[in-house]
């Protein structure tokens, strides 16, 4: 361990100069994670359970559906049986970004330049703020104040100050793995007495510098994957864990432990990141001199943009012209500098991280959460005057390129960038929402298993896949080739020309014998089956749906005889509807 | 395809012979295999070259289970790594969603996937800018092109190398007063390359109040232009899980006349290929066409 006091560390000179490679190069880092930000994104009041939903996974909850027995990664329907009276709000990352806007705006009062891993984390280096400060200590008091000031100004009664940690430790990554332990573990210490753990007051952690592998030793090796999603390919994350754990490297102490040069020569530069990590020595990895000359790009706009879809269609086009750059000289950027400014001359500038090396669609994602921030939320009109003017994006660090496998006859990837063109060159002709993409999301109508969601709000190769645990209520397969979302009520009638109907026994009232769309034309009904009752949300009068569904083969004895055609219909508050086809 | 072309040589002619074909297979031009996406294995009989020609139009037509034929003949491409664009599906106010699920059932990777939404009076300039950078593109029933746009479009999909598959208006709307039969068939894609036509669609497991849908059986008409101006007729079956299982060739002469309902699909002198009980995965396998009449 070093020295008990933090505030007194080497020659902070040395430290800040980045050329120079060596231990003493770490990056004093304060780290901040809101454990729970979908949950407080939400906007509803921490007096009501909140889960927040991606398909059908419980992505976060606030402290009272925790407390409920809620935990992330449950489905919904496992949520709400343990606390019905859950609110269930679909995830939303525009959301999350906006609202975490307004919190770096505040945080931007303590320190400058901070930078973004996604929305909930964020980092900056504490050098010079805290001697600015006077240490560390005073330095994460000041920020986790007025963190929870923001919260309470902006969100009031949704500010769910539960779990929100702040950490200073050696390197950017530990910090923002520390931070997350601290805000997990927040409940349990505010329990514990201060006295207990001199250096850990609520939410706040402090390592002496160079003790943050000695904290980081006995825990476990997921925590490799810890952190956000700012650090890596989340699945290749996960396969070196899944390595270390079946190499019998259980903690991170012993990961540490191993030679820098082994680890690299068996993992790779994913590996050797995630071992600087382990052994808190994480430096600046920045290779090249003045890039930011270099690389950045920017451009105007003419009219100044009052509407954040065009300045993010200006961000998107410049993404691509960086990544073009760059990717001809072999390199990649794993932070950026998105600038924005306005006609009456105010900059708004944000750095984001993402160590996955940023894609230009991630950028483009970014530049918009960081636009819609500042152009919609009701805070900033009074720290911006005028519309957006120019848009600049500055590669902050910037690394070669490890390449990426391209598919085995080096199209795929080829053939996806292609693809990617052409829909935002649609998009720009009809509109952001004209492309949609589908996403699992599971559910006991066709209609609802899988959803659209627009392009740009997705990361595509990250999406949710389809699981096929069981849906209780489901129709079994063959799954419907068309689905109507907006069902057309057809007629159904028996042999004797009386609507069909069902009782409250679930048991049809007569074999349906024909159908029509209009009710004129009318289809034979050659079989049929069912029905098949569900009945949802009961405990809920609005919500509530009780709903027959039957399947029927028809047959036009008029045109063509031969073609038997498949179809779902449902019965809802005494009316057929056309709910899917077999096309 | 080199190593097939030595060892038939070795059998017929000399090592001459054997040397010109594999310099015929290896010269580098391109050949027709490769201006081909693929299709998946199942349904590689229905093209003479094995996939789906680049640079061809390909339409659908028929009744009930167009959509699934669409998805099918996609499946494969999409799986090698070609990305496909859906438009034209949506419907008034909503939007006609192509069942994802079943397209996925039928091997389409999902991931390769974007559907567009586009007004009527703007589809051409789109889908002329989607064939530009997708291998595929499958147009619904709500795009209506008129003869001169698609002389034009015809013009890029050629350039460009892309399929452009559509199912012609008429069908997918259920403004139309039938579900799903062909209301009019003058109005789908004329001068289209090639065309399926779903002459017959059978379903099995469902009694009269009780089972469900289970296995399905189409037979569809092929014909189109060049290698494939003969129309033939294929029998093309899923299992009662939506997943395709195999396709038959029929006989081309007996399309319209001698297909009775409600007698086997047996052919006089050549029988029809019923798939083997035992590679049907568990599930109830071939359809018995007795029952279906």
């Amino acid at each position: 361990m070093g020295r008990p006091d933090p505030g007194g560390r080497p020659d902070p000179d040395a430290q800040n100069d980045s050329r120079v490679m060596g231990d003493s190069d770490v990056i004093r880092t304060l780290g901040i994670c809101c454990a729970q930000w979908p949950a407080i994104a939400s906007g509803l009041s921490w007096s009501v359970p909140v889960a927040v939903l991606r398909a059908n996974r419980v992505v976060s909850a606030n402290s009272f559906a925790r407390s409920e027995g809620i935990v992330v990664g449950s489905t919904k329907r496992e949520a709400q049986s343990r606390c019905p009276m859950v609110e269930v709000v679909e995830h939303d990352e525009t959301r999350d970004a906006r609202a975490f806007e307004s919190i770096m705006g505040a945080l931007e009062e303590v320190a400058p330049r901070w930078e973004v891993t996604e929305p909930g984390r964020c980092a900056v280096p504490s050098l010079g703020s805290s001697r600015y400060h006077g240490g560390d200590r005073p330095l994460a008091d000041a920020v986790r104040r007025r963190i929870l000031e923001a919260l309470e100004e902006n969100f009031g009664d949704a500010a769910d100050l539960m779990g929100i940690g702040v950490a200073i430790v050696d390197g950017p990554r530990a910090a923002a793995v520390v931070a997350e332990e601290v805000a997990c573990s927040e409940r349990e210490y505010s329990s514990l007495s201060r006295a207990a753990s001199p250096r850990r007051a609520r939410g706040v952690l402090c390592l002496p510098h160079s003790g943050t592998a000695h904290h980081l030793a006995p825990l476990p090796t997921s925590r490799i994957s810890a952190g956000g999603t700012g650090w890596g390919k989340t699945s290749e994350l996960r396969d070196l864990v899944d390595i270390l754990r079946r190499l019998g490297l259980k903690n991170l102490g012993r990961f540490a432990a191993l030679e820098p040069t082994d680890v690299l020569a068996r993992f790779g530069p994913l590996g050797r990141s995630a071992h600087d990590f382990a052994r808190g020595a994480e430096h600046n990895r920045m290779v090249l001199g003045d890039i930011s000359e270099n690389f950045s790009v920017s451009s105007e706009l003419d009219p100044p943009a009052e509407e954040v879809d065009r300045a993010a269609f200006m961000a998107k086009m410049l993404a691509d012209e960086l990544h073009e750059d760059l990717s001809s000289r072999g390199l990649a950027c794993t932070r950026i500098l998105v600038v924005a400014e306005t006609e009456l001359g105010d900059r708004i500038e944000r750095l984001w991280r993402d160590e996955g090396t940023l894609s230009p669609t991630a950028i483009a994602q970014r530049a918009r959460w960081q636009l819609d921030g500042w152009l919609s939320s009701g805070r900033t009109v009074s720290r911006t005057h005028g519309g957006v003017s120019r848009i600049s994006l500055i590669p902050d660090q910037v690394v070669p390129d490890n390449g990426r496998q391209l598919g085995f006859w080096g199209e795929s990837t080829e053939n996806g960038e292609r693809a990617m063109k052409a829909l935002s060159r649609v998009q720009a002709m009809l509109g952001r929402s004209a492309v949609v993409v589908p996403e699992w999301q599971g559910g006991r109508a066709p209609a609802e298993r899988y959803r659209p969601v627009p392009l740009e709000t997705v990361e595509l190769d990250a999406r949710v896949g389809r699981n096929d645990t069981p849906w209780p209520g489901s129709l079994p397969p063959p799954a419907p080739a068309i689905v109507w979302p907006m069902p057309v009520s057809v007629q159904v009638l028996d042999s004797a020309d009386r609507r069909v109907g069902v009782d409250g026994r679930g048991q049809i009232t007569a074999a349906p014998e024909k159908v029509s769309l209009d009710g004129r034309n009318w289809n034979e009904v050659k079989s049929w089956a069912g029905p098949w009752c569900t009945e949802e949300r009961w405990w809920d009068p609005e919500a509530h749906r009780r709903r027959a569904r039957i399947q029927v083969v028809l047959i036009n004895k008029v045109g063509e005889p031969d073609i038997e055609a498949a179809h779902l219909l449902a019965l809802e508050s005494g009316d057929w509807r056309l709910e899917a086809s077999y096309d | 395809m080199a190593v097939a072309a030595v060892a038939k040589g070795n059998k017929t002619k000399g090592n001459k012979t054997d040397l010109r074909s594999i310099v015929e297979h290896t010269k580098p031009v391109s050949l027709s295999v490769e201006r081909c996406l693929p299709v998946l294995g199942e349904l590689q009989g229905l093209f003479p070259t094995g996939g789906l020609q680049r640079g061809s139009v390909v339409e659908l037509g028929g009744g009930a289970g167009i959509t699934t034929l669409a998805m099918a003949l996609l499946a494969g491409a999409t799986k090698t790594g070609s990305w496909v664009a859906t438009i034209g599906f949506e419907q008034a106010g909503g939007f006609e969603q192509i069942g994802w699920e079943a397209a996925e059932d039928l091997g389409v990777n999902l991931q390769h996937l974007a559907a567009v939404r586009c007004p009527a009076r703007k589809w051409l300039t789109v889908v002329a800018s989607l064939v530009e950078s997708f291998d595929l593109v499958l147009c619904g029933p709500e795009v209506t092109p008129s003869a001169a746009d698609l002389r034009r479009l015809r013009t890029r999909i050629r350039e460009r190398g892309s399929v452009l598959m559509a199912i012609p208006h008429g069908r997918g709307s259920v403004a139309a007063s039938e579900f799903r039969s062909p209301s009019s068939k003058a109005r789908g894609w004329p001068g289209s390359d090639i065309r399926f036509e779903i002459q017959e669609c059978h379903w099995r497991g469902l009694g009269s109040g009780w089972g469900n849908l289970g296995e399905r059986r189409l037979k569809v008409a092929v014909d189109g232009r060049g290698s494939m101006n003969r129309q033939r007729v294929f029998e093309i079956d899923f299992d009662s899980r939506g997943r395709l299982q195999n396709s038959q060739l029929q006989n081309s002469q007996s399309v319209a006349s001698s297909h009775v309902v409600g007698k086997p699909a047996v052919l006089p002198g050549k029988p029809a290929v019923i798939p083997d009980r035992s590679d049907a995965r568990g599930a109830v396998d071939s359809v018995d066409l007795d029952r279906v009449g």
